[in-house]
């Protein structure tokens, strides 16, 4: 019991990591209570005239189609949320397997994990993704599991690093020693020492995983109209920019916010459990 | 020396052809005829046939990839799909603009990152290092395409100080840049940051204290010293990242470089344009890493022992 107050203690302590819980949380917040928070629907169109500005009844204003600006940023934070936590459930599950396999069996098992992630880091992630993309169609679900393909490597170097230096640790040869089959021994014996590294490495790859997608949306190849989505808001705003700055404001704010959030916490968590993970 | 120099090169060029390969077969199982693209869908199947035929299209795959292989070393891309016009022209004239754009931004970040990364590593928790790792951890979470649409809100728009799109004329790089080097100025800072203060940590700088040299000839003389060559190394390994932000940034500008190209190529499927963009890149990323790798090699020993096996 005290040990886990120590912890606690060190997690109050730390000023990045409880004003990133405080934003995350409030974003959590927002995207399950959607339905309660935003006064229209995201899709609700000719509420109002076009290009309200910003006023009592639509407080971000309204955007082309005289839909609600404040609900449809309401609604964008579910898809952010959703898309970075599914790409990262992907990108831990193929990342990890494949480092723990890479670093574990060591040899050409490892030569090959490393040429294929090598592959994925010949190219910068957006321009690889592009190229996913390409193959698979628009649409923002494709765009999750390009964001994955190409994002997983970044576990597997972290795992494959860990799983080589655990692999002499005395608890792991007695393991071995007591014939304990490889798959027992990389899931039992070396992953729950890896945890807390997965841990600060989905952290701090969400807001890369948001970031990336809007951007992708941006450039129209991820959220169709009529998605609520941020980066399909902010480039449709472009079109109206002189007209309707507010448009161009309101969902930029929000995803600044939802990323600086989860930039901050991911900061916090690494401080707090693996101080030497670096993101590449 | 040579040895590790060679396996790295050896290393790069196996890694560019797999992802050529790996593109160029990707693109095949690309969604729709391209012949499609080519014709309307009403034109007589023998005219689409012979257009097949025309276009290589009925080779099986490693043909056309060994074709077009050949043609990418003679500096020949094949044709737009959509325009009929050679990649390579469009190319030409897009890739330096590309490139104007990005160096331009790309020496900013440095002129800004260094200094700073230096101070804030060597006054490390004093007032000015907290207050740049807070802003940098703010500007990391601002894309850069937001930073453009609030550029060309402040400047173009209301002030109506700056054009927002086009590359004509000096002015119209004004924004695009910095929405650029603002967009990737912050990763820059803390990557200095986290060098210098390896860097500080190193054991030669302890003796050159130890030694009794004064502060200051400690930090030009070793510390900056190594600092510079840490410029050289994070000129050539940004530059892929800095160029992946200029794609979107291009897209927002309407300025017509290498970014556009490959947008509006995955845009329109077209498919010559996509591989085309996606080796030249790809070519341009190992290129960079491989130059990194080397620089730190020569210049640190240590790295070339323990990298005699692994190329990461």
């Amino acid at each position: 019991m005290k040990i886990k107050n120590a912890a606690l203690r060190r997690a109050l302590s730390n000023r990045n990591f409880m004003i990133g819980l405080i934003m995350v949380i409030i974003i959590v917040l927002v995207a399950i209570f959607a339905d309660f928070i935003a006064p229209y629907a995201y899709d609700d169109a000719d509420l109002a005239p076009k290009f309200t500005p910003p006023c009592k009844e639509h407080l971000f204003g309204t955007d082309d189609f005289g839909r609600d600006l404040f609900s449809r940023v309401v609604y964008g934070s579910r898809i952010s949320l959703r898309v970075a936590l599914i790409a990262v459930v992907l990108e831990v599950f193929l990342g990890v397997s494949i480092g723990l396999i890479a670093g574990y069996y060591g040899g050409n098992v490892d030569r090959v994990c490393s040429f294929i992630a090598d592959l994925t880091w010949s190219m910068p992630p957006i321009i690889m993704s592009m190229a996913v993309i390409t193959v698979l169609g628009k649409g923002i679900d494709k765009v999750v599991i390009a964001i994955a393909i190409v994002a997983w490597a970044e576990y597997a170097r972290v795992v494959r690093a860990k799983t080589q230096s655990l692999k002499n640790m005395a608890f792991v040869e007695t393991g071995i020693a007591f014939n304990e089959k490889d798959s027992a021994i990389m899931l039992r014996y070396i992953l729950p020492n890896i945890v807390p590294s997965i841990i600060v490495l989905a952290s701090l790859s969400i807001p890369a995983t948001i970031m990336n997608t809007t951007a992708l949306s941006f450039l129209g190849l991820g959220a169709m109209p009529p998605s609520p989505d941020w980066g399909l808001a902010l480039s449709n705003s472009m079109a109206f920019i002189a007209r309707a700055p507010w448009m161009a404001i309101y969902p930029g704010i929000a995803l600044v916010f939802t990323v600086f959030g989860f930039n901050l916490l991911g900061e916090g968590m690494r401080d707090l459990l693996d101080p030497r993970t670096k993101l590449r | 020396m040579r040895d590790y120099v060679i396996k790295r090169i050896a290393q790069g060029v196996l890694l560019v052809v797999v992802v050529s390969i790996l593109v160029f077969s990707m693109l095949d199982m690309m969604p729709g005829d391209p012949i499609n693209i080519l014709t309307d869908r009403k034109v007589p199947e023998e005219v689409k046939e012979q257009l097949r035929e025309e276009w290589g299209l009925n080779d099986p795959l490693p043909t056309r990839y060994i074709n077009w292989v050949k043609g990418a070393i003679h500096g020949d891309f094949g044709k737009s799909i959509r325009t009929k016009k050679p990649v390579v022209d469009m190319m030409k004239a897009r890739l330096p603009v590309t490139l104007k754009l990005t160096l331009t931004s790309l020496i900013l970040d440095l002129i800004i990152s260094v200094p700073i990364g230096l101070i804030a590593a060597y006054k490390k928790d004093g007032f000015f290092d907290r207050l740049m790792m807070g802003l940098s951890l703010l500007f990391a979470a601002i894309p850069s395409y937001w930073i453009s649409v609030i550029l060309i809100l402040v400047f173009g728009v209301s002030l109506k100080l700056l054009p927002i799109s086009g590359f004509s004329s000096a002015k119209h790089y004004i924004l695009p840049v910095a929405a650029l080097t603002i967009g990737s100025v912050a990763g820059l800072i803390r990557m200095t940051k986290t060098e210098v203060l390896d860097v500080l940590r190193e054991r030669y700088v302890l003796t050159a204290y130890a030694k009794g040299l004064p502060k200051r000839n400690v930090l030009v003389y070793h510390v900056l010293r190594n600092a510079l060559i840490l410029v050289a190394i994070m000129f050539f390994m940004s530059l892929p990242w800095v160029i992946s932000g200029a794609v979107i940034v291009e897209n927002i500008f309407v300025i017509p470089g290498m970014g556009q190209m490959l947008t509006s190529g995955i845009l329109n499927q077209d498919f010559t344009i996509v591989q085309a963009c996606v080796l030249i890149l790809a070519i341009l990323t190992v290129t960079c890493n491989l130059i990194c790798d080397i620089i730190t090699a020569i210049l640190d020993p240590r790295i070339r022992v323990a990298m005699g096996g692994e190329g990461r």
